[in-house]
């Protein structure tokens, strides 16, 4: 088995497909990269003579009105504590106008890592998809899968083996624009003077989220081997995937409320983010109007575990499909 | 390698049924090269689609080395190399490094790649990339692939399409030296010169069918007997005293051609009884592209064409 899956390894190496598809993902990451620079880029001296005119006249009025401001914040303050407890703080004292108030804002590093990180996970989640589909249709479009039975004719080594090659294959689809993204935006952050500090906490929060959504990507990678076992051509497979996104991910949700739970996105949403919600109109009827309904609209969860469960049953069933075929059907 | 009864159908997209391989019986003696014989479409490369488990037949048992397969292929698979059709090669990787992978693949020991290599003559080109390579070295590089697992029956489907005469020739030598070393080598083929020199049994299939079995000899006698031909002075007469005698009798230039069973003493004692004598009498042996077509004809009823049992132990 394992020399099964080195050769498998190293055909997927070989293949210029995988390394377009981590070209493709790392152009993307590039692409926000530059992003990136544009809203860290120092502000023009033009911005800064602008905000310092904004600033002058917001002193001004500062002047005139700030005393009476900063009495109401901290009436308000005092308001708030005898509710809240003496911890509360509104930050009265620190209302008066500053030069940065009036300057584009610069996001620091762990700013830009958190906007980036779900683009980036839908990105490389896609990517991986890709690999998942090209690397095994391919076999049957070619017909290198009738050459590779011939040699090893147990179908179950040959499916496993092929599942880990894409999912290895995946990691590289995954890792280098990351990686890039990453490096990328904490060169823009230091070269524009932003910030490149990132807390502990925040950055093991940002690791967590990134490792949950590389957790997608093998989920979806395997849903495409899956589906390229199962239907065997690339172009069927986009069809089950563009079918999927209009009848579930778009059109259930409206014809079927309650259905809302299924799509994709809300239960990638609930893994990547801990918690996503949908809402579900309640009718009854009207007692005022004959012939009406009152409605209201009901918020449901979905948590992270009901999120990956669906997930993990859909790829489940992707593998299955895939491995029935496979097994039963012939291959030409 | 015994085949017996072997079916496979298809579905057209309109529910047609397409009967590719039919009742097909097929014993595949132990040693040589074994032909198998049929024109585009009559099922050869089904039927191995099916020997190797790539195929699941609808009816019918298939036994290589006495074992029935596809459902113990795995036992017997080390045993068998086969190439179907054009052998796929990762384009990019030098035809040393493809061998490697798939001896990686099988868990065979890398020196055994160069062995092979050398076995075909492509050891000094084994670091270009396949991609490079002429037509006839993909397949000389096929058949080493074949080679990897040191098998005893060895499967090559249609492997010398598109050669050129010197790698049809190149393919045929490789052939006959791998039967010679007493592995079992099954070639299907259309090309009927390649089976000539190369066969020494051979199994004719049309329609799905098997229609003849035997040694390349038993082919060409197994039909239609020979024709005489005769060289005479008087072709006219010659030819009306040989209608007479009840043997059909064709022009060809100078010379007679005496169909209908006919023995050339016979034909040559007719002739002198009416007073005619040849400077020529000579047997036509028909060749084995006649044979074929004859075999292979449209049409030949339910009966399959005369069967020649083959020799004794299978592969």
């Amino acid at each position: 088995m394992s020399g099964l899956l080195r050769a498998e390894l190293a055909r997927a190496r070989a293949r210029p497909f995988v390394w377009g598809v981590v070209a493709a993902v790392t152009l993307g990451a590039v692409g926000l990269v530059l992003i990136g620079w544009w809203d860290t880029r120092p502000p023009t001296s033009a911005q800064v003579d602008e905000a310092h005119v904004a600033l002058a006249e917001a002193e001004e009025r500062w002047d005139a009105d700030g005393a009476a401001l900063v009495a109401r914040c901290l009436e308000l303050q005092d308001e708030v504590r005898a509710d809240e407890g003496d911890g509360v703080d509104l930050g009265c004292d620190v209302m008066g106008p500053v030069l940065e108030q009036f300057l584009p804002h610069r996001p620091a590093l762990a700013d830009l890592l958190e906007q980036r990180l779900t683009s980036t996970g839908l990105m490389v989640v896609i990517g991986m998809l890709m690999t998942g589909v090209g690397l095994v249709s391919a076999e049957f479009a070619t017909g290198a899968m009738s050459t590779w039975l011939t040699f090893t004719p147990r179908r179950g080594r040959v499916f496993v083996s092929k599942l880990a090659a894409a999912c290895v294959a995946a990691l590289v689809v995954a890792v280098v624009p990351t990686v890039l993204a990453l490096a990328g935006l904490a060169a823009v952050c230091a070269l524009h003077g932003t910030g490149t500090t990132v807390e502990a906490a925040v950055a093991a929060e940002l690791a967590g989220r990134a490792a949950r959504w590389l957790a997608v990507g093998l989920g979806a990678t395997a849903l495409g081997v899956g589906l390229a076992f199962a239907v065997r051509h690339a172009a069927a497979v986009t069809g089950i995937v563009v079918w999927w996104v209009a009848a579930v991910e778009s059109t259930l949700a409206l014809v079927l409320p309650p259905a809302r739970w299924l799509p994709l996105s809300t239960n990638v949403r609930a893994w990547t983010t801990g918690e996503a919600m949908y809402e579900v109109p309640a009718c009854v009827p009207d007692p005022r109007a004959s012939g009406g309904e009152v409605c209201e609209l009901v918020v449901h969860y979905v948590g992270a575990g009901q999120g990956a469960l669906v997930i993990g049953v859909l790829v489940a069933l992707a593998l299955l499909a895939g491995w029935l075929s496979f097994r039963l059907r012939d291959v030409t | 390698m015994r085949v017996r009864g072997l079916r496979k159908s298809y579905r057209t997209f309109t529910l047609r049924e397409v009967v590719a391989v039919d009742r097909l019986d097929l014993t595949v003696p132990s040693g040589g090269v074994h032909a198998f014989l049929g024109p585009n479409g009559s099922g050869k490369t089904t039927t191995i689609r099916m020997l190797l488990g790539l195929v699941r037949p609808d009816a019918g048992t298939v036994h290589l080395f006495g074992t029935p397969v596809p459902s113990r292929l795995p036992d017997v698979v080390a045993r068998v190399g086969a190439i179907v059709e054009n052998p796929k090669f990762v384009p990019g990787f030098s035809g040393r490094r493809n061998l490697r992978l798939l001896a990686t693949a099988v868990d065979v020991p890398h020196t055994r790649v160069e062995e092979v290599l050398e076995r075909v003559g492509l050891r000094d080109r084994g670091q270009d990339q396949f991609r490079r390579y002429s037509l006839g070295m993909k397949q000389r590089l096929a058949v080493a692939a074949t080679l990897l697992k040191d098998p005893d029956l060895l499967i090559f489907d249609e492997p010398t399409n598109g050669l050129d005469p010197a790698g049809i020739r190149d393919v045929r030598a490789t052939m006959r030296g791998l039967a010679d070393e007493g592995r079992t080598v099954l070639v299907s083929s259309h090309m009927l010169a390649e089976v000539e020199q190369v066969a020494d049994t051979v199994s004719v299939v049309a329609r799905g069918r098997l229609v003849a079995e035997g040694t390349v000899a038993d082919l060409l006698g197994g039909g239609a007997a020979a024709d005489v031909r005769v060289g005479v002075a008087d072709a006219a007469r010659a030819q009306a005293l040989l209608g007479a005698a009840g043997w059909t009798v064709r022009r060809a230039g100078v010379t007679l051609l005496v169909g209908g069973s006919p023995g050339a003493a016979q034909v040559n004692e007719a002739l002198a009884r009416g007073g005619v004598y040849a400077h020529e009498v000579a047997l036509v042996r028909r060749d084995l592209e006649a044979a074929f077509l004859e075999l292979t004809a449209p049409d030949p009823g339910a009966a399959p064409a005369p069967t020649v049992t083959s020799a004794a132990g299978a592969a």
